[in-house]
Formats: C-alpha cells, structure tokens, sequence
C-alpha cells in the first residue's frame, strides 16, 4: 500500500491569483532570479541595492542597485523605460545594456509581469549606494560596443508559446526560458558572448573554467535519467537524486528563485526541461 | 614471569608509536577518501527518507533506523576535516580559515538531522517534511560555503 502524498505544498507561497500586486512582484523577483545578481556577497549587503561582481571571460561586471533611490537606483524610471530595459536592453537615457544583465532572456517577460516587478520594487525602502564601475578592457569599456553586440547578437521579442501545446508546458518554457534565464549559465555562448541557441540548456564553462551541468533530458549526459517528482524536489531543496545537495551558485539559485515557486510553476519547468530534446556535452567533462 | 612481561610490553609500546605515527600520517588524499565515504552514508540514509518520505517507495520499516542513522552519522562531519587534509580536494580553505563558522554549519546539520529524526520517530508527516527541508538546508548551507562547486555525475 503506499502511502499519501507528502504536501509538498507546504514550502511555498500563496497561490498568484490572491496576492496584491506587489505580492505578486514579489514572487516574479524571486522568479526572475534578481535577488542573486543585485545583492552584494558581504553578509550585512542590502537586498537589491547592487554590487555583487560578475564575473565573465570579457571583464568584471557589477550589478546595479535597483531600488527606488532616484539617484543610485531607479527611483526615477518610468513604467516605459523599465520595460524598454527588460525588452530591448536599453536603459534610460539611450543606455546600451551589456548582456550581463540577461536582457536576451528577459525579452520574453510580458508587460504584466514586468510591472508587477516594478511595482514591488518602488515599494521597497530607497537605498542610497552608488553603482560601481564595470571593469572592461577598453575595447569594451564604450556603450558602443554593447550596441554592437546587440546588432549581432540580440533578438527582441515576447514570448508567444505554443499553443500546440497546454498551458502547463508554456508556462514552464516561459520559466526556464525568460523569466528564470537559466539558458544564461546552462546554454554555451560562442566566441562573442552569444547564446548558441541550438545547443539549450546543454551546459557550459563558466567564467572560472568549471563545467556548468547539461540539464536537457539526456540520459547520460544530462538529466534523463531523473523523473519529474526529482526535478521538482531538486529545485524545491537542491537534493540530486543520490540524496546529496547542491552546493556553488546553484544553491543560491534555489535559496533565491526556485524553493520560492509555487509547486505548480516548479512542476512546469520539470515538465518543459524533460519535453527538450536529449542532448549529448559537446565534449567530456574534464575531469 | 616478569621475563616475558617485558618484552610484551615493549611490544606494546611499540605498536602504540606506530599507530600514532600512521595515523599523524593519513594523506589528505586518504582522508578525503574517508570524508567521501562518511557523506556516501550521509547521502544514503537522506535518499532512502526521501524516496519513502516523498512517496516513490513504501516504508519497510527502516525509515526511523535511516533517520537515527543519519543523526548518528552526522556526529561524525565535525571530526574528519583535521588541519592539512584539504590539499587537492573539493573541501574549501574556509573550514580551516572561518572554524568558528564552520562548527557552527557542522552544529546545524547535528541539529537538524537529530530533529528530523525525532519528527519521523513521531510520525507527523507535515513535522517530517518541514525538519526534512530544515536538515536539507543545512546540507546545502554547509556545500554552498565550504565546498567548492564540482560535477555531481
């Protein structure tokens, strides 16, 4: 006999439809993952006023506050200019955006949802901290190049979905593939820091050399071998499915984005992330 | 009598040098070879719950034996990072470098999983799954700062 299903409900918010607005910020900014990147390292760091370093095989990025301080944060943005930067990657004033910040993914979010962000976050408490200077190589150190880049490299669009498909999957894809960027460290990037879209979600090096996981539904190589109620305990504990726990930026992922959903966007992206097609590392995991 | 007591206890004696000595000498790639095998046990018990806690496997009465077994095991994380023993392996210079920091994290999963122990002991399943997050949390809390990231294949 076996016995009743554990509420795995129990670790998540309330369900979207009966939240405010700001409520549901909230949730989109635990989802989008911008607590991660906009949040310094130091253990006394204010939530979202900036400053954690990125680093990349282009230079040392440093994220911006986003809180509502007109001066250091974003206090002074109109709804128009937020959503031009989640869109089109260009902030106010004619800013050109360097893909650091995942513009390239974000470009699907829908304008609800972005407004909805931007209402939690103008309700935050304004915190004065200046942003600090990317460090580039001159070549990149010009707005220029991030125009450049863009032209090259940059498709601006919503998402649209398939409507051959049922809600629950699109509603993973736009997950995995807009909201939660996570083909952002999972997919490679070719020689000019452009998502190589043919190889999603299966895996990458990052910028300090060590191997970012395949987690399309290969069986070797990637996450095949896992079943849907694994994938979903994964992003709701970080426990793989030999009982050990993930460790690195991936634990923050989960601490900051993932045990945050609700259990039915986590069974979406379980359900996208095993619908993709199975494939192969492009080489061996050095070892 | 006294003739053959002494040669024995000379014996002894030396045996007891060489032990102290092989073990001063444990490589730090013999113990994390060790540690390696103390997480294995770690993991087997925190995957046996789990795959009977979440419902994918019917209880055969070892659950409580899993969980205490568990909580026996993870007494032992604190004393298997001794100074020197990090050299070539995943365990961060932190342990060593934040102690305070690290007894602590070691502290939080003796905590956890004695609680989650006594919540399975207990049998509330919404008390099991809450303390099951609580001891998974200070698995992941202790890797996220003390060990560095690597391939789980």
């Amino acid at each position: 006999m076996r016995r009743a299903c554990l509420p795995l409900l129990l670790f998540a918010l309330p369900a979207i439809a009966q939240v405010t607005p700001i409520q549901r910020g909230a949730y989109l900014v635990h989802a989008g993952g911008c607590i991660s990147c906009h949040t310094a390292e130091t253990d006394d760091a204010v939530p979202l006023a900036g400053g954690r370093a990125l680093e990349s095989p282009f230079g040392t990025f440093y994220a911006p506050n986003i809180t509502p301080d007109r001066e250091t944060g974003i206090g002074g943005w109109t709804d128009e200019e937020f959503l031009t930067a989640f869109w089109e990657g260009v902030g106010p004033g004619g800013k050109y955006y360097y893909p650091a910040f995942p513009y390239p993914s974000y470009t699907g979010i829908t304008r609800a949802d972005l407004l909805a962000i931007k209402a939690y976050l103008f309700s935050l408490e304004p915190v004065r901290q200046p942003n600090r200077e990317h460090e580039l190589p001159w070549y990149l150190d010009t707005r220029l190049a991030a125009a450049a880049w863009q032209l090259l490299k940059f498709d601006a669009g919503r998402f649209t979905g398939d409507p051959e498909l049922d809600e629950e999957w699109n509603r993973g894809a736009y997950l995995v593939r807009h909201l939660g960027h996570c083909g952002e460290c999972h997919t490679p990037r070719d020689a000019l820091g452009g998502l190589i879209r043919d190889r999603e979600l299966a895996g990458a090096v990052g910028p300090d050399g060590k191997r970012i996981p395949n987690i399309t539904p290969h069986p070797e190589d990637g996450i095949g071998s896992w079943d849907r109620q694994e994938i979903e305990l994964f992003l709701e504990l970080g426990m793989l499915p030999d009982g050990d726990f993930v460790g690195g930026a991936m634990a923050e992922v989960i601490d900051d984005n993932t045990s945050q959903l609700t259990p039915g966007d986590r069974r979406a992206i379980a359900r996208y992330l095993l619908s993709l097609p199975a494939l192969p590392d492009a080489e061996p995991p050095a070892d | 009598m006294r003739f053959k007591l002494f040669p024995c206890l000379i014996c002894l004696l030396l045996a007891s040098a060489l032990l102290t000595t092989a073990q001063a000498e444990t490589s730090a790639k013999n113990w994390s070879k060790y540690r390696h095998a103390v997480m294995d046990v770690l993991k087997g018990h925190i995957s046996a719950i789990s795959l009977v806690a979440f419902n994918q496997v019917e209880d055969t009465g070892h659950l409580k034996q899993h969980a205490a077994g568990l909580a026996e095991a993870a007494t032992e994380v604190g004393k298997i990072f001794p100074a020197g023993s990090g050299e070539g392996t995943h365990a961060l210079p932190a342990i060593w470098e934040q102690p305070e920091e690290f007894a602590a994290a070691v502290a939080e999963l003796e905590r956890t999983t004695q609680a989650l122990s006594e919540a399975i002991a207990g049998g509330d399943r919404r008390t099991i799954a809450s303390a099951f997050k609580a001891a998974g949390d200070a698995c992941k809390g202790c890797h996220e700062k003390f060990r560095e990231e690597h391939d789980h294949d």
